[in-house]
């Protein structure tokens, strides 16, 4: 998932942004209101973290604009100013949580995953797609019951086809939205961590979670909710 | 023009000048036309006298008397003359005053007929002429026409006139100018309650005077008492302010010097526990100088837009709790204040509620018939403490020592604002359990 974080405060700012990755996000970087909007209008982006105070446009503007753009991902309002009415305003422009400054980071997280969780269309912290359930509040993968171990690469391409379970997505987009551009761009990485993901779900290839459509991408092909 | 009393003063000299020109066109014109009258008359008498005086003699002509009792015949260019002409324009008889004037007399006029006529002689002044045509019975009973005439310059009337306009110029200005001295005076008299006013609020200024004074004219009382109000509450916010920043720094101190002192060892939990106090802090203490109150001249605004607006936003900061609202807004109800304090005081309400609460909050906004403008929130969660709702003591107006547990915090706001409105704040225990606050504003 790729996180777009405008904060103009640099310090801040940096230390949001490793908190991101460390968490697993692919993160791009304003630090004013023009330059964020720049990004989150031409770049592919999961979700925004919107500072509201922002020097050459307000983070309120930018939320607007982009609302009015057809954007339609989730924002998350940061502020420092916990009146009431600041938070309507920006959730009214179109945002769609805010946290107060000063919040600790699993706050902060826990808000964006929960947003990210909301947009994919489910309405719980578990993802349960048959005999699969990822609980996305603890990371941790089940299926039929058992614990599964992931990595925090193959946790993060999981959740983000599980997350739109039923949509093709294609290897472009889920190598731009997992990893950051410092990383090694090989889209041979992801048919990698996609095996590795084959083997962990399905050992025995009976159930066949994750569908390749030659030239398109890659579908979550289970259905969501619960085998009966 | 920035002084009213100037203005008053300017304005009423110009009504006034027009109005005295106009009274003086009509006064002129009268008396110009009295004494045109007058002249007539005057001259009416003339001919009549000279018709008296004339005497037959026996050549079918007339003689008149060297002495007239009006002495001004006998003067030459006196400006009276007269003269008697026969039936073929040939002169009779001049008056003495003639010499040295040619008088364009009108040679003859009909019998039983009058003329009159300016005449305007190279020699003197313009001159009003009466003629009139007679036939003289002779004692042989001979007739015969003459023609009697009498003139008098204009002069005299021109005199006349003039010395009527200085004198109606000299009274008019004269009333005039004591009207508007006497008008300036009484405004100067009437507006001293300005002047007061503009006095005492430099003294305000100065610091030498709290307030202003009572005993203003009517006209002047609400003004005066709405300055008194914004003097109040300008002094009282700057009493907020420094006491909010006293309190701030005091309170602030004390976490810091826990936080130096828990620097020494490695233990997070403290410094955030510090740090979550210090963030509290600065929200409550900084609530009150936040609240804008109800200021002089605050319009209402709609209210139901704004339950909407607060509402809207819930359902996206608790999407993952299904939470069930049940309003009952009055629709067109108002409120008279600030809309960003109304939303402050029902959204810290409304948050708790939305904290507390396992699945439902009720929302009531409406207008009793009191006239008191009732917030009634209430929740399907655990309740107020028993404690708590027997002494019904929100802790306010403390320290940060002091300083509402995190719970507590958005009541201890909302208790704020209720101050400065005037409003009261009730906590209770919902029948079927759960909380429930209710707000009443006095709303005049």
């Amino acid at each position: 998932m790729r996180l777009l974080i405008v904060e103009d405060d640099a310090e801040l700012r940096g230390a949001l942004a490793e908190e991101m990755r460390r968490a697993g996000f692919a993160v791009e970087l304003a630090a004013d209101g023009e330059e964020g909007l720049y990004f989150a209008t031409e770049y592919p982006i999961d979700l925004a973290v919107i500072d509201l105070g922002l020097p050459k446009l307000p983070g309120i503007d930018i939320i607007r604009r982009l609302r009015e753009a057809g954007k339609d991902y989730p924002i998350l309002i940061l502020t420092a100013r916990d009146r009431w009415q600041d938070k309507v305003d920006g959730l009214s422009a179109g945002a769609d949580d805010y946290v107060a400054k000063p919040f600790h980071v699993e706050e902060l997280l826990a808000r964006i995953n929960a947003l990210l969780r909301r947009s994919g269309g489910w309405a719980s912290a578990e993802l349960r797609c048959g005999p699969v359930m990822l609980d996305t509040k603890r990371q941790l993968l089940t299926v039929d019951g058992q614990e599964v171990d992931l990595t925090g690469h193959e946790y993060k391409l999981l959740e983000h086809l599980m997350l739109r379970a039923g949509e093709v997505i294609s290897k472009t987009e889920l190598t731009e939205r997992l990893y950051d551009q410092d990383f090694e761009r090989d889209s041979n990485v992801i048919e990698v961590f996609i095996g590795r993901l084959r083997k962990k779900l399905d050992p025995d290839d009976a159930i066949k979670p994750i569908e390749t459509l030659r030239g398109r991408g890659y579908r979550f092909a289970l259905e969501r909710g619960v085998d009966s | 023009m920035n002084s009213l009393r100037l203005s008053i003063v300017v304005s009423a000299g110009s009504l006034l000048v027009i109005f005295v020109g106009v009274a003086i066109g009509v006064l002129d014109d009268a008396f110009r036309k009295a004494a045109m009258k007058a002249e007539e008359a005057r001259l009416d008498v003339q001919l009549i006298s000279l018709l008296a005086a004339a005497k037959p003699s026996d050549d079918y002509t007339l003689t008149l008397p060297d002495q007239f009792p009006e002495p001004r015949y006998a003067q030459p260019l006196s400006g009276l003359y007269a003269a008697v002409f026969d039936r073929d324009g040939r002169e009779v008889w001049k008056s003495d005053s003639t010499i040295g004037v040619v008088v364009p007399w009108v040679k003859s006029v009909p019998v039983g007929q009058m003329s009159i006529v300016t005449l305007a002689p190279q020699e003197a002044a313009e001159l009003l002429s009466f003629s009139m045509g007679i036939t003289w019975d002779f004692d042989d009973g001979t007739t015969r026409p003459f023609t009697f005439h009498v003139a008098e310059s204009f002069d005299f009337f021109n005199d006349q006139v003039s010395a009527y306009r200085r004198q109606l110029f000299g009274w008019f200005i004269g009333v005039g100018i004591a009207l508007l001295v006497s008008l300036g005076g009484l405004l100067g008299w009437l507006l001293r309650p300005l002047a007061q006013i503009e006095e005492e609020i430099g003294e305000i200024e100065q610091g030498e005077r709290e307030t202003l004074s009572a005993g203003y004219p009517d006209e002047l009382a609400g003004a005066a008492r709405n300055l008194n109000a914004l003097v109040r509450r300008e002094r009282s916010r700057g009493e907020v302010y420094r006491r909010t920043l006293g309190d701030l720094a005091h309170s602030l101190k004390t976490p810091l010097a826990t936080l130096r002192t828990l620097l020494r060892h490695d233990n997070r939990d403290d410094i955030d526990r510090e740090l979550t106090r210090m963030d509290e802090t600065i929200r409550y203490q900084l609530a009150k100088p936040a609240t804008r109150g109800r200021l002089i001249g605050t319009k209402p605004f709609d209210v139901p837009p704004a339950i909407d607006a607060l509402l809207a936003s819930f359902a996206k900061i608790y999407a993952d709790k299904s939470v069930t609202v049940q309003t009952s807004v009055a629709p067109a109800l108002r409120f008279r204040g600030d809309p960003s304090d109304f939303t402050e005081l029902v959204g810290n309400v409304l948050d708790n509620a939305f904290k507390r609460c396992q699945s439902a909050v009720w929302l009531r906004v409406e207008r009793e018939a009191s006239g008191a403008f009732v917030i009634d929130v209430s929740d399907d969660g655990p309740g107020f403490p028993e404690p708590l709702l027997a002494s019904q003591e929100i802790v306010r107006g403390q320290r940060l020592d002091e300083a509402p547990s995190s719970q507590g915090l958005g009541l201890a706001i909302v208790a704020e604002i209720c101050e400065l409105y005037g409003a009261s704040l009730r906590l209770a225990n919902r029948d079927g359990g759960g909380a429930r606050v209710t707000i009443a504003v006095p709303n005049p």
